[in-house]
């Protein structure tokens, strides 16, 4: 068996891609569950900072665009997850869905900004979108 | 008056130049995932940039040389190229996320795509690095950067649970739901953040752009001993606000939006203003540290003329290197990368060439022949090797830190 510092490299970077590549479906779409309640909670802040006077649109809009690239980020991550089991298909459905409303949500927000409907409606929305998500974390 | 003064000014720009967009992120994501369960990190790192800037600036004071050029002298050529080579590209990277931090703060102030604000802002960098004074370039963005006392400001005004906050700091260790793994890999991020290798370098550069000699190792030391750690509080002002706005928000930072997040709530747009215009000032000014130090490394392993205090047509080949470093730095965020995630693994990587930048500085400042009777004494040498072990153990750390999370994941 080799001996050294090289093999012991080399069992070192072997143990760590196997634990990273190791890592389970459901695993990978809670990861992303977590991420999407990063961004709408995110997006909820930043919208109540707007109509609370506490910000610039050009801020809150950036901030938005920002939570978007995360939501539309995990909803990629989780279309692309293989998944072995009926409990894992339909979690992943359900996690698609919620990170669907999610986007939604912050699109609503964005276009309000914009002078595109009403910025106060899509706090609620934004709100369910958080707890729908956040129904999910746990995972299957 | 005018000693105090240069002192004052000395702090203040220490105090303002002491955050970057590596410190500005790293804190922040910190503080919204461990609150001030990380805080000690900071110290350790804060305290450890002390001792070695101080010694670096300590040589080329009493030397007349930037500490590069010594290195090569006296370790050869080969121990200078690998220090070089870990010096100068984790220096592009954090080049790279500086230019792309201030094309972020632009685009916090614009709502402008950063896209659009990268070729500005390396043209912003180049056209100050090529035409202003260097005490200018240093003090304005130093003094502009100050503005990030606003997060110190924030902090008091979202009147958090003191208590809670002291608990996190007292009581270091991993939530219960994030793995011992990703607890260290953020520890040696955020050393990395502290101890950036181009801190010292552009610090013992700048000793000998601003023509320092014995008479000034006292106003550096105080510029060292008083500034940073006051930047270092400052460091985590940031993640203190992050801890009572984000964390319990379940917010993770990923972006430079949610830096800024805690500011607003608490201070509104005024406070706002003052955190982007901060933002823009620390994350440029670092840009042009960064960029200046890449030049330096290069022409001091290669015994180019360099400096600011020369015209450019006298330095040309330091000026060169700067441009083919922006270009660089430019190109990189091209291709789409996010700013954030080349400031997460600049960090990570900083802390991994963090030894072969430190070492040479501790043999250099205990050298008699170029530091005569001011080699350091045995209290300073015994504090250097002690940060040197740590260094190395986060040298060795992180990249399997970094593969075991996933990047933090």
């Amino acid at each position: 068996m080799p001996t050294g510092p090289a093999a012991s490299g080399c069992l070192v970077l072997a143990a760590a891609l196997l634990l990273t590549g190791c890592t389970s479906a459901a695993a990978t779409m809670e990861q992303a569950v977590g991420q999407g309640v990063a961004a709408v909670e995110t997006a909820r802040l930043v919208v109540e900072q707007e109509l609370d006077d506490r910000t610039f649109t050009t801020t809150a809009k950036t901030t938005l665009g920002d939570a978007r690239r995360e939501l539309v980020g995990a909803a990629t991550t989780v279309s692309e997850t293989d998944v072995s089991t009926e409990t894992d298909a339909a979690y992943r459905d359900e996690v698609l869905a919620a990170l669907g409303d999610g986007l939604d949500a912050v699109n609503d927000a964005r276009a309000a900004l914009g002078g595109v409907g009403s910025l106060d409606a899509t706090v609620p929305q934004l709100e369910d979108a958080a707890d729908g998500l956040e129904d999910l974390e746990g995972g299957p | 008056m005018k000693n105090l003064f240069a002192v004052a000014l000395g702090v203040l720009t220490a105090i303002g130049g002491f955050v970057d967009i590596g410190d500005l992120v790293t804190n922040a994501v910190v503080g919204s995932r461990f609150g001030l369960g990380l805080a000690w990190v900071v110290l350790v790192g804060v305290v450890g940039i002390c001792i070695y800037a101080q010694m670096s600036g300590r040589v080329a004071a009493v030397s007349g040389r930037a500490t590069f050029e010594i290195i090569r002298e006296r370790l050869g050529p080969r121990a200078g190229l690998a220090n070089l080579a870990a010096s100068f590209l984790i220096n592009l990277l954090t080049v790279t996320a500086e230019v792309g931090g201030v094309a972020l703060a632009l685009q916090l102030a614009t709502s402008v795509d950063p896209g659009w604000w990268i070729p500005v802002a390396a043209f912003g960098v180049w056209i100050v690095i090529w035409r202003a004074r260097f005490e200018l370039l240093e003090n304005v963005t130093g003094l502009l950067g100050l503005t990030l006392i606003v997060f110190a400001v924030a902090l008091f005004m979202l009147s958090p649970d003191w208590g809670e906050l002291a608990g996190q700091a007292l009581q270091p260790g991993p939530p219960a739901d994030e793995p011992v793994a990703t607890y260290w890999f953020y520890a040696v991020a955020l050393f990395g953040a502290a101890m950036t290798p181009y801190e010292v370098f552009f610090f013992s550069s700048g000793a000998i752009e601003e023509k320092w000699t014995e008479k000034d190792l006292a106003k550096s030391r105080l510029n060292v001993l008083v500034g940073f750690p006051l930047g270092g509080l400052l460091s985590i002002a940031i993640a203190g606000c992050a801890a009572v706005v984000l964390l319990p928000a379940a917010i993770d930072v990923t972006s430079l939006s949610q830096v800024v997040l805690p500011v607003a709530e608490a201070g509104g747009k005024i406070a706002l203003s003052f955190v982007i215009v901060g933002i823009l000032a620390a994350t440029f000014g670092a840009a042009l540290e960064t960029t200046l130090s890449s030049g330096y490394t290069l022409a001091q392993y290669f015994g180019w003329s360099w400096g600011k205090f020369r015209k450019p047509a006298k330095a040309a080949r330091f000026h060169l290197s700067m441009i083919v470093c922006l270009l660089i730095a430019v190109a990189i965020l091209a291709t789409g990368v996010d700013p954030i995630l080349v400031t997460e693994y600049s960090v990570v990587f900083s802390a991994v060439a963090l030894p072969l930048t430190y070492l040479p500085i501790l043999i250099i400042a205990n050298d008699r022949e170029y530091m005569g009777d001011r080699v350091n004494g045995r209290g300073m040498n015994f504090v250097g090797q002690v940060y040197l072990v740590i260094i190395l153990a986060a040298a060795l750390a992180a990249i399997p830190l970094l593969i075991i999370t996933g990047a933090g994941a």
